[in-house]
């Protein structure tokens, strides 16, 4: 009985500081996946001005050596020149403090850098190949050295050309080599002991060069992959056996490590015109083989120096043949897209968390932020954190603090979401977060997973529409909506549409006008229609001037009416006016929305152009990838624009100074906004409540003013394929929305008492 | 009143006039050298082999192949200030050839073995492949085809080693061959600063 009780709590003991890394710390190279990918959630999705806040900064000797964090440590190499010394330093992560330094008398050369690996810890021990491929064990909580290996003496394996670029990989109990010496091509060394649990024979002699050891199970059994200047390797996790080599010639140095795919696939890829190969591994009765699927030169694609991450099933890395591009390639090796004409990366090292993509240029030290998606590049923003060149380096994420580096100095920077979000994230309640309604409430009965986990407190949630939130508003009076009619359809009919319906207004009198196809269509607050025009383009979007005289925005131009649909004139502004998709007016000017601009022009009557607004922030312009950019103007002349790619409705003055704005990413938190790139469309009620639209999935939502989530009007009404809905309001504060699949109107009332009913300001001219 | 001009006067004149006639004749010839049509150049961010971004292309050897002489003027120079002294220089090295028992590349880049690797510096013996090493290109030998220049270029190599014409060996034609043929108009003809 004390026998096994020995052995639970010696499990217990092994197994509690691994267990307790997985979930935020980023406990070695790739992360505790070794997938390069941060579990971490609630990060910005734009940064302050000025960038992210720079939390500490350390000098460091050239290299690239990345750190690895665990319980609020970080850990990285770094050489001291005049004292010939290498070091493993220890910083507390919060202040950048150091907590101990590891020395050790070595003379190391530059060599294109000095440090090119992150150790591994478990909070127990920390591990590091120095870059004359001594390994080294250390007490995590003291710097003590408790035992050592050396690759040369130990294994008789050379030191690698440009110094040692391998990174140990830790596992429970264990650390795992690739030392491709004359007496070992792989090693697992006990944690504890550094008591050899199983060498790999290496009877060819296959030299070690800098990738990595990375785990995978393929064909059922797990194993570590390596790859040598002569292949890729399967090595048997359980005993060290080489399962399969698949033969082929890598030249010079191999910094990338090989990538497991599905359906037993391995992607490797690398530098020096070695090209990339994909294979697949096989287990027969006989034992493993592989078969390659396709094999590329360097000039089809490669990447030099970082291992591509999986996202989404594709695989996104910097190439190298398309001049540092990153790319997004599936699995059968189609390019999808690349950064071409937007951004070059050189051979910068990038980390995926929370769907964002951080990634560096390489020449500059430019930190971009990218939504991550198998569809285009998508930039967020970006920053100058660190300073080229050869910023190569790989990252680190850990409580929403990113340490990253350069060749002088490393850098922790925040990227969480606030701080109220991060205590969040470490499990407390909703409601003490302030920021959205405190009387809001999750109704746990619609919620349901599995999916993205939700924040302490908080239910899981499968996608980003499928969580339904019951709202109150701030006043604790409840604001409810009911569906009331639907208007129009796809058809042939006057009052209907056949191909597109993109654009909703409201006069006066509560009429409804819509534009889609070429023609416009007026109908009456009851919704029965009443008439309808052509236009000489496809409409995107209308309005009605006090005058009665109706505006219709087209691709180029913008078509003026009068109430009974007989052209006046058009206004054409070539140099500079593109797709038409939302005009209100403010006094005497129009405001037009220019989605190929990305700003808000503002026009005289007579159609002169006087100024934009939105185009002298530091996206020179809104992020409007999903080519609509809404807005919509209150009683005093503010104009509340949708800024879809920020996330957020941003309020301006008519002189395009921005007065405020409210929102964030977030796919579980119905005040948040979810996707890439929401809110798409917006619109004012009587009262100033702002009502948006969002895409993917579709749903309408009411906020107050100051951005508190007032009521989730609509999910569940429209077709899932709908996007860029256009929104209007009449006086009686009703919800007109566009189902731009169906092609139908779809009508909203605010429920007796409810607090959407007051008279005031609307989407139509004030008169 | 007319002097005859004396014996000395003439030879004074005869020798002014020697040097008049020699300064113009080195006027020409500098005029013609390095005149206001200037001399041919390579642009090293237009030529192929040394532009950066373009990778996964062809080396050009218009610069060997091309020139009137036999020995093209045009030569690969290796700038040491910038040079990496790698072990494996992907200049020198034909870095896809086998691996010899060393973990060296068994074959050089260069057609000509224009191309001196020499250890400096203090040299580790457990170390080999950190120790550093000078490239040196021997002139007599390289023809300037490129292949050394394109192998340096960055990512791979630090682009230390450019393509430049040896003005002592270019005779200067009006219509140079090279220019002709180069395909990125890298090679131009630019005023000399005297």
């Amino acid at each position: 009985m004390r026998i096994t009780w020995f052995r639970i709590l010696a499990v217990v003991a092994v197994t509690v500081p691994t267990l307790a890394a997985w979930a935020d710390d980023w406990p070695q190279f790739r992360g505790p996946r070794r997938d390069n990918i941060s579990r971490e959630a609630g990060l910005l999705r734009t940064w302050p001005e000025g960038g992210p806040k720079v939390l500490w900064t350390t000098e460091l000797c050239q290299g690239y050596a990345a750190a690895a964090i665990h319980g609020g440590r970080v850990y990285f190499e770094d050489y001291g020149r005049e004292e010939r010394e290498w070091y493993l330093r220890c910083l507390d992560l919060s202040d950048g403090k150091e907590l101990w330094r590891f020395r050790e008398s070595k003379t190391i050369r530059v060599n294109h850098g000095i440090t090119r690996t992150a150790p591994a810890v478990d909070g127990r021990y920390v591990f590091a190949l120095d870059p004359k491929c001594d390994f080294h064990c250390l007490d995590a909580q003291t710097g003590k050295e408790l035992w050592r290996k050396s690759f040369l003496d130990d294994y008789g394996a050379p030191i690698p050309p440009w110094n040692n670029g391998q990174n140990p990989l830790i596992e429970p109990d264990r650390v795992i080599l690739g030392v491709g010496g004359e007496a070992a091509l792989m090693v697992a060394l006990d944690k504890a002991t550094g008591n050899e649990i199983w060498r790999t024979p290496n009877p060819d002699k296959w030299p070690l060069s800098h990738s990595s050891v990375m785990p995978a199970e393929i064909a059922g059994v797990k194993q570590y992959l390596w790859c040598t200047l002569f292949g890729p390797v399967g090595v048997d996790a359980a005993d060290g056996k080489l399962l399969w080599h698949h033969a082929r010639k890598f030249n010079v140095a191999i910094a990338p490590s090989p990538l497991a795919l599905p359906d037993d696939r391995v992607f490797m890829t690398s530098g020096y015109d070695a090209g990339s190969v994909m294979f697949r591994v096989k287990k027969e009765e006989t034992g493993f083989t592989t078969e390659t699927v396709f094999d590329w030169t360097s000039e089809q694609w490669n990447s030099e120096v970082h291992t591509p991450v999986i996202f989404q099933n594709h695989m996104f890395a910097v190439g190298r043949t398309k001049r540092g591009l990153l790319t997004c390639l599936d699995f059968d090796g189609n390019i999808v897209w690349t950064s071409a004409e937007q951004a070059e990366f050189d051979l910068g090292s990038y980390l995926l968390a929370d769907g964002l993509l951080f990634i560096l240029e390489g020449k500059t030290g430019m930190l971009r932020l990218l939504e991550l998606n198998t569809q285009e590049y998508r930039e967020l923003d970006r920053a100058q954190v660190l300073s080229g060149d050869n910023v190569w380096g790989p990252m680190a994420l850990s409580d929403g603090k990113l340490v990253l580096r350069d060749m002088r100095k490393m850098v922790c920077i925040s990227v969480a979401n606030d701080p109220q979000r991060a205590a969040a994230d470490h499990g407390v309640g909703r409601g003490d977060l302030g920021r959205t309604s405190p009387t809001a409430h999750w109704s746990e009965a619609v919620a349901h997973g599995p999916g993205n986990p939700g924040w302490g407190g908080r239910p899981a949630c499968q996608g980003y529409a499928t969580c339904l939130w019951t709202p109150s508003a701030a006043d604790g009076s409840d604001v409810r909506y009911r569906k009331l009619r639907v208007i129009g359809g796809r058809g042939s009919e006057p009052g209907q549409f056949r191909d597109e319906l993109r654009g909703l207004a409201t006069d006066r009198a509560d009429c409804l006008y819509a534009v889609g196809d070429s023609k416009l269509a007026v109908f009456s607050p009851e919704g029965e229609f009443l008439r309808a025009w052509p236009t000489e383009r496809p409409g995107y979007s209308v309005a009605v001037a006090a005058d009665g005289k109706v505006y219709v925005g087209e691709q180029g131009q913008i078509e003026r009416f009068d109430a009974a649909g007989r052209l006046l004139d058009t206004w054409k502004d070539s140099d500079r006016l593109g797709l038409v998709t939302a005009i209100a007016f403010v006094g005497d000017d129009v405001l037009v929305a220019d989605t190929q601009g990305r700003c808000v022009r503002r026009y005289d009557r007579h159609g002169h152009w006087l100024g934009d607004i939105g185009k002298d922030n530091r996206m020179k312009g809104f992020l409007v990838p999903n080519r609509h950019l809404d807005f919509a103007v209150d009683s005093r002349g503010a104009v509340h624009i949708a800024n879809p790619g920020m996330h957020r409705v941003e309020r301006y003055s008519s002189e395009g100074e921005l007065l405020s704005r409210f929102g964030h990413f977030d796919g579980t938190d119905p005040a948040g906004f979810p996707g890439c790139c929401n809110p798409t469309n917006v619109a004012l009620t009587p009262q100033g409540n702002v009502v948006v639209a969002e895409k993917a999935g579709p749903r309408v939502k009411v906020y107050a003013p100051e951005g508190e989530l007032l009521a989730v009007v609509a999910d569940r009404d429209f077709d899932p394929n709908c996007k860029n809905m256009d929104v209007a309001v009449d006086s009686r504060g009703r919800i007109h929305v566009i189902d731009t699949v169906r092609l139908q109107v779809v009508v909203y009332e605010p429920e007796a008492g409810g607090t959407s009913t007051q008279p005031g300001t609307r989407a139509e001219e004030p008169t | 009143m007319n002097e005859k001009p004396t014996r000395r006067d003439v030879l004074g004149h005869a020798v002014r006039g020697a040097a008049l006639m020699g300064m113009g004749g080195v006027a020409a010839y500098v005029s013609r050298r390095a005149g206001p049509e200037g001399a041919w150049r390579i642009d090293v961010e237009r030529c192929v082999n040394s532009r950066h971004g373009a990778v996964g292309v062809a080396v050009c050897d218009k610069c060997a192949t091309t020139c009137v002489l036999p020995l093209s003027a045009v030569r690969a120079v290796n700038d040491h200030a910038k040079c990496g002294r790698c072990y494996i220089c992907p200049a020198y090295f034909e870095i896809t050839s086998a691996i010899d028992e060393r973990g060296l590349p068994s074959q050089k880049l260069c057609p000509r073995d224009a191309i001196r690797r020499t250890p400096i510096g203090e040299v580790d013996p457990r170390d080999p492949a950190n120790n550093y090493y000078e490239y040196t290109i021997d002139e007599k030998l390289c023809n300037g085809c490129g292949k050394c220049v394109m192998g340096c270029k960055e990512p791979a190599g630090l682009s230390s080693i450019r393509l430049e014409v040896r003005y002592d060996l270019c005779v200067r034609c009006n219509r140079c061959a090279i220019a002709v043929a180069c395909p990125d108009e890298a090679y131009e003809r630019r005023p000399v600063q005297t």
